[in-house]
């Protein structure tokens, strides 16, 4: 069996949808990817997205896709996202801004 | 697990990309550079030789047990060394309670190569009567979480649980010198294992058609690794052990290099593992003192505070000066006992300090009244 995949809209348009290339795909809980897709901004995306250029895609069952220009910044941004599981806003905030900070130190 | 939902054991094309990009900028996607160990932490239980150890996400725990049983037919002055390794479910979702699968049976031997034939842990001084009765040393690890890199946490756990295990005391007695009498700990204090050296199993895994090198491998690295090789070694650079099973073709010099590499984190490593056990025997040192209520302040440790502790005794009296004795002999015995475990290099004046210890130790376990007297007594002597 050779599977077809398409990606299209609910009217069936492409709509920038398409296969995703390049960047990194993790897991993470679907609580947490809610989170992310919520309506003001996620706390430890505003803090990232302050100082770095990254493009993310989260999808509710758990899976996050995040693409930048060098392995770095995806490394910190999904170390990010990954760690800020069990945190309020107020610490993804705070973890967020620590980790960007320790990365221009070095 | 990482705070995923599936412990995959093949990951996408899309990760497995990444991480070999990633990695060609010398990135891991931890955030490590190729050749960081995780951080490791050492806890031990209540129990003498129960260890756990945490490499990261990675958890394993050791426990360390004796018996005594009859000898080998052919080795008939020696103890034995058992390995037995259980992954438990919990770990991973490829792990089966019942029959050990193919990972379990190489880190068991993996450990135990590194352990026997290395010749670490001293079999000759498990004999206690040739060709009848030796003490049998077994060595469970039980796989808690699988973080990758199971065999050098492991490995770390089961040295760890060897160093703080400690064995009742067999003497020999009977009309015929012929019947042996194992000691309680209550009654005599348990002796420690010698041992020699220790191995320390370090783990290398080639990523990418280069073969990039990488120092203990998370889960997803493990995942996507084209080999790996697994080199024991001490912290004398000796090399105990070498595994390589299948996997992609590794050049002479990556390997040469690898066993420089282990070399230099199996010294370090080994560092983490005596200072733990040095804060355990120190600790388990303290609990055996026993504080007397009548005696202003607490019985210490450190010298300076017997010797206040002598002014306010000879104040209150000649009565108390047999407690006072009695305190004086806790504090050098105690003394020895921890000296008595630095001596990981298993000489044979361990034992020796080990005899005087015990003498002393008898003194420590005496509860009251009377029996304070046949203690400053017996070592009047002294003062």
């Amino acid at each position: 069996m050779n599977p077809e995949l398409s990606c299209t809209d609910a009217s069936g348009k492409a709509a920038e949808f398409g296969a995703l290339k390049d960047g990194y795909m993790f897991e993470c809980s679907t609580g947490l990817s809610r989170m992310l897709l919520s309506s003001p901004t996620c706390p430890v995306l505003e803090a990232l997205g302050k100082k770095l250029s990254f493009e993310i895609a989260v999808g509710l069952n758990g899976r996050v896709w995040v693409n930048s220009n060098s392995p770095s910044i995806v490394i910190i941004v999904a170390n990010a996202i990954m760690n800020s599981e069990s945190l309020s806003g107020v610490q993804q905030k705070i973890m967020a801004e620590k980790l960007l900070q320790k990365i221009q130190n070095d | 697990m990482d705070g995923r939902l599936a412990n995959r054991w093949r990951l996408t094309v899309n990760e497995k990309k990444f991480i070999e990009t990633a990695l060609a900028s010398n990135l891991r996607i931890d955030g490590r550079n190729p050749l960081e160990y995780r951080k490791i932490i050492i806890k031990f239980g209540r129990e003498d030789g129960s260890s756990e150890v945490q490499l990261g996400q990675t958890h394993v725990m050791g426990f360390v047990t004796g018996q005594l049983v009859q000898p080998y037919q052919d080795r008939q002055n020696e103890g034995m060394l058992l390995i037995f390794t259980e992954f438990s479910p919990m770990a991973g979702p490829s792990f089966d309670p019942g029959h050990p699968g193919e990972s379990a049976v190489e880190l068991g031997r993996i450990v135990d190569r590194g352990l026997r034939d290395s010749r670490a842990v001293d079999t000759e001084s498990l004999c206690v009567l040739s060709g009848k009765l030796v003490w049998a040393i077994r060595i469970d690890l039980h796989i808690v979480d699988n973080g990758g890199n199971l065999i050098d946490a492991a490995n770390i756990a089961a040295l760890a649980a060897l160093l703080t295990f400690r064995r009742p005391e067999c003497t020999l007695g009977g009309d015929d010198g012929q019947e042996v009498i194992v000691h309680p700990p209550e009654e005599r204090e348990p002796l420690p294992l010698i041992v020699h050296h220790l191995p320390v199993a370090i783990t290398f895994a080639f990523l990418g058609s280069e073969g990039k090198l990488v120092v203990d491998p998370t889960h997803s690295e493990e995942a996507v690794m084209a080999g790996r090789l697994i080199a024991t070694v001490n912290a004398n650079g000796d090399i105990c052990a070498i595994q390589k099973a299948g996997g992609e073709g590794v050049p002479q010099s990556a390997i040469m290099h690898c066993l420089q590499l282990a070399s230099m984190c199996a010294i370090s490593i080994t560092k983490k593992i005596n200072s733990a056990v040095e804060a355990y025997s120190t600790e388990r040192a303290l609990r055996k003192i026993k504080r007397h209520p009548t005696v202003a302040g607490n019985v210490s440790v450190a010298g300076s505070d017997v010797k206040e502790q002598n002014k306010t005794v000879e104040q209150v009296g000649g009565s108390e000066l047999s407690r006072h004795h009695i305190e004086r002999l806790k504090v050098v015995s105690e003394e020895t006992c921890s000296s008595r475990s630095n001596d990981n290099d298993g000489d044979i004046k361990s034992s020796e300090q080990g005899g005087t210890s015990r003498g002393e130790s008898k003194a420590m376990n005496f509860l009251g009244g009377p029996s304070n007297w046949y203690g400053a007594s017996t070592f009047q002597y002294f003062f």
